[in-house]
C-alpha cells in the first residue's frame, strides 16, 4: 500500500475574540492509494478542518501553526495559491455535506460540471460536456441531456449530491474527500449514495477520505479509520478491529451511543460531560473529564501507543467494549 | 413569470392612480391658484371668473376625474403661464434629463461595483475602511452643496469646466458627477455586503475546491449572485436620479424637466407639476419592473415564481 495523503502533526489555530482556539492539536493520519479511510468524531472535533487543510481551504481566520501535509510525496505545506489550484480537482476533489447549497443556484449543472475540466486544460468545452454526460449517466442523473441544462433548484437533494459526486470525478482525482456526504439526506438516499461512492471508488481506484460522525456508515464502507476528539486523533486502525475492540475509551463510548448496538439488555449510553474548551494548550488526555477509566495519571502527557495495527493515545491497556 | 408580470402590472396601475390622486389633492391644497394667477390688483370678481374658467370651482374629485380622463387620452393640459401643452414642454426637455440620469447611473455603477467587490475581498482592512469612510462622507454630502463646491473649485478656481447650461458635453461633467456621487454610497455598500454574504456561501467553497482561479470565481460565481439586490437598488436609484434632477438642474441651470419643474413649483404652474409627479412615478414603476425582469434573467429561481 502506497501512502497517498500524509498529514503529520498538524496544528491549526483560529484566533478569535475569546482567545486563540487550538482547533487542531497535532493531527497525524495517512490515507493510502485506493483505500477508503474514514475520519470519525463528533461536531467540532476538527475532522472537517483536517480535510479542508488537505485541500488548502482552511477558513480565512485559521492559521496552520505546525505540521506537514504531503500528497504522493510532494510537500504541500508551503504551496502557493497557484499550485494549490492546479492540484485541486485534478488530484484532490471534494464533495460536501449540504448538496442544497454546495451548487451555485444561478449556473446550470452543465456549466458547473465542465468549468474545472476546461480550466485545468484537460480538454475542450465539447470534450468536457461529453465527460460530464458519461459521469451523470454513471451516477444515475437521468436524462442526461435535460439535466445538464437544469439548475440546482430543479433537483432533489439526492440528485444534487449525485451531481456533486459526478462533478468531483470530472478531472479524475486520485483522492476524493467526502465531508459528511450523506448527513443532509434521508435514510434511503443515504444508503444509495454510500453504495454509489463505494462502487465509484472501486471502479476508478481513487482513494476516498470519508468524514462522518456516523459509525454505522464507517462500518459499511471504510477499510481503515481514525477517531478524532477535541482536535486530535485518539485512535486509528483497520475498521473491523477498531469497531470490535476499541483501544480508546472514547471510541468505546461512541460505539455505545450507536442505536443499532442497543438492545433491551444493553441500552444506549450517552457520553457524560462536555468537550473541553480548546483555548490555550491542553495538558494530558482531553477525554479524561468524561472517562470512567480516568485516573490522576491521565493529567500527565499521554504517549501514542501501537498494538496489532491499532494506534491509540491512552494509558489503559484494557478498555471494556 | 407571466402571472407574476400580470400581477405586477395591475399593481403598478393602482400605484400610479394613487400617486396621481394624492399629488393632485396636495397641489390643490397648496394655495389658491386663481388668486395668484390673477395678480395682486385683481378684484374678487376677476378672481372668481378666472377660477371658473380654469374649472377650479368644481369639487376636487370632479377636477381629478376630468384631469385623469384627459391624461388617459394623452392630454396633460397646458401650462397656466405659457399656455404651451405640457407634453410639448416635457418632450423638449426629457432628453437632457434622461441622458444625465443615465450617465450618472453608469458612472455610479462603474465606481461602486469595483469598490464594493474590493472592500468585500479585504474585509476590515485599511482599504475596506477607506472605502466605507468614502461612502459615508458621500452619503453625508447633500447634492446642492456638492454641486456648489464643484462649481466653485472646477468652474471658478480652476476654470476647467463650464458651470451653467447644457450646450456641450463638458457642461454635463459636473452635474453628472454630482448625481453619480449621490448614488455611489448606497450602491457600494450593498455590493460590499452582498459580496461578503455570497463569499461565505457553500458554493463558493465548492468553486474553490475545483481549483478555479479567483477572478473566475468572482466573476462567474460570486458577482452574479451579489448583483441581484444591486439591480433592484439601481432601478430605485435611477428613479431618484430623475427626481433628483430638480436640484442639480437648478444649480447648474440646465434646461431639463427638473428645472422646468422647479420653475413651475415656484409659480404654481399646476399642470406641469402634476405631470412631473406622474412622470416620475411612471419611471419608478417601469424601472422596478425592468429590475425584476433583469433579476429573473440573472437568477433562474425567480423565473418560476
Amino acid at each position: 500500500m502506497n501512502p497517498l495523503l500524509r498529514i503529520e502533526d498538524l496544528h491549526v489555530d483560529i484566533p478569535g475574540a475569546a482567545g486563540v482556539l487550538r482547533a487542531l492539536r497535532g493531527v497525524s493520519l495517512t490515507v493510502n492509494e485506493g483505500e477508503t479511510f474514514a475520519l470519525v468524531g463528533e461536531s467540532g472535533c476538527g475532522k472537517s478542518l483536517t480535510a479542508m487543510a488537505a485541500l488548502g481551504l482552511l477558513p480565512r481566520a485559521a492559521r496552520m501553526r505546525a505540521g506537514r501535509l504531503a500528497l504522493d510525496g510532494q510537500d504541500l505545506t508551503r504551496f502557493s495559491q497557484r499550485r494549490w489550484n492546479a492540484l485541486r480537482a485534478t488530484q484532490v476533489a471534494a464533495i460536501f455535506q449540504e448538496p442544497m447549497t454546495a451548487l451555485n443556484p444561478v449556473l446550470t449543472i452543465g456549466r458547473q460540471m465542465t468549468e474545472a475540466y476546461v480550466q485545468h486544460g484537460l480538454g475542450s468545452e465539447t470534450e468536457a460536456r461529453r465527460r460530464a454526460s458519461e459521469l451523470l449517466e454513471r451516477v444515475g442523473v437521468l436524462p442526461v441531456g435535460r439535466r445538464l441544462a437544469q439548475y440546482p433548484h430543479q433537483m432533489s437533494g439526492g440528485l444534487r449530491q449525485r451531481v456533486m459526486i459526478a462533478m468531483a470525478l470530472m478531472c479524475r482525482p486520485r483522492l476524493m474527500i467526502a465531508d459528511e456526504p450523506t448527513t443532509a439526506l434521508d435514510v434511503t438516499t443515504q444508503v444509495e449514495i454510500l453504495r454509489l461512492l463505494q462502487e465509484l471508488q472501486r471502479d476508478t481506484g481513487m482513494a476516498l477520505l470519508l468524514i462522518t460522525h456516523d459509525l454505522g456508515v464507517v462500518a459499511h464502507v471504510a477499510e481503515r479509520m481514525a477517531v478524532m476528539y477535541a482536535g486530535e486523533v485518539v485512535e486509528t486502525g483497520p475498521v473491523a478491529q477498531v469497531v470490535t475492540q476499541p483501544a480508546h475509551p472514547y471510541t468505546a463510548a461512541l460505539l455505545r451511543c450507536l442505536p443499532v448496538q442497543a438492545t433491551r439488555d444493553r441500552p444506549l449510553v450517552p457520553i457524560p460531560g462536555v468537550v473541553p474548551a480548546l483555548f490555550g494548550p491542553l495538558e494530558g488526555c482531553a477525554f479524561r473529564n468524561r472517562c470512567a477509566l480516568a485516573g490522576e495519571d491521565c493529567a500527565g502527557s499521554i504517549p501514542w501507543r501501537e498494538r496489532a495495527g491499532q494506534g491509540y493515545r491512552c494509558l489503559r491497556d484494557e478498555v471494556p467494549a | 413569470m407571466l402571472i407574476y408580470l400580470r400581477d405586477k402590472l395591475a399593481l403598478s396601475v393602482l400605484v400610479l392612480l394613487t400617486v396621481s390622486l394624492i399629488g393632485f389633492a396636495l397641489l390643490r391644497l397648496s394655495g389658491d391658484l386663481a388668486a395668484s394667477l390673477a395678480g395682486e390688483n385683481a378684484s374678487l370678481e376677476e378672481i372668481a371668473a378666472l377660477r371658473h374658467s380654469l374649472g377650479l370651482d368644481r369639487s376636487l374629485i370632479v377636477q381629478y376625474g376630468a384631469w385623469l380622463a384627459d391624461a388617459l387620452r394623452g392630454d396633460l393640459g397646458a401650462s397656466f403661464f405659457t399656455h404651451e401643452p405640457v407634453s410639448r414642454l416635457f418632450l423638449d426637455r426629457i432628453g437632457v434629463t434622461a441622458t444625465m440620469a443615465g450617465l450618472a447611473l453608469v458612472v455610479a455603477l462603474a465606481l461602486s461595483l469595483p469598490l464594493g467587490v474590493i472592500a468585500a475581498l479585504r474585509p476590515n482592512t485599511w482599504i475596506d475602511r477607506a472605502i466605507s469612510a468614502l461612502a459615508l462622507s458621500g452619503q453625508a454630502m447633500p447634492g446642492f452643496w456638492l454641486g456648489l463646491m464643484l462649481i466653485s473649485f472646477f468652474g471658478v478656481t480652476l476654470r476647467w469646466l463650464p458651470i451653467s447650461g447644457s450646450s456641450t458635453p463638458a457642461h454635463f461633467v459636473l452635474p453628472v458627477a454630482v448625481l453619480a456621487l449621490g448614488a455611489v454610497p448606497a450602491l457600494t455598500r450593498l455590493m460590499r455586503s452582498g459580496m461578503l454574504d455570497v463569499l461565505e456561501q457553500d458554493y463558493i467553497r465548492t468553486a474553490r475546491s475545483k481549483g478555479l482561479p479567483v477572478t473566475l470565481i468572482m466573476l462567474r460565481h460570486a458577482m452574479r449572485n451579489a448583483l441581484l439586490p444591486v439591480v433592484s437598488l439601481s432601478a430605485v436609484q435611477l428613479g431618484a436620479l430623475l427626481g433628483g434632477s430638480v436640484i442639480v438642474e437648478t444649480v447648474f441651470a440646465i434646461e431639463g424637466i427638473g428645472l422646468l419643474t422647479y420653475r413651475s413649483i415656484q409659480r404654481n404652474d399646476f399642470p406641469v407639476v402634476q405631470a412631473m409627479l406622474v412622470f416620475v412615478s411612471v419611471c419608478y414603476v417601469a424601472l422596478t419592473l425592468l429590475a425584476d425582469l433583469l433579476n429573473a434573467w440573472l437568477d433562474p429561481r425567480l423565473r418560476e415564481a
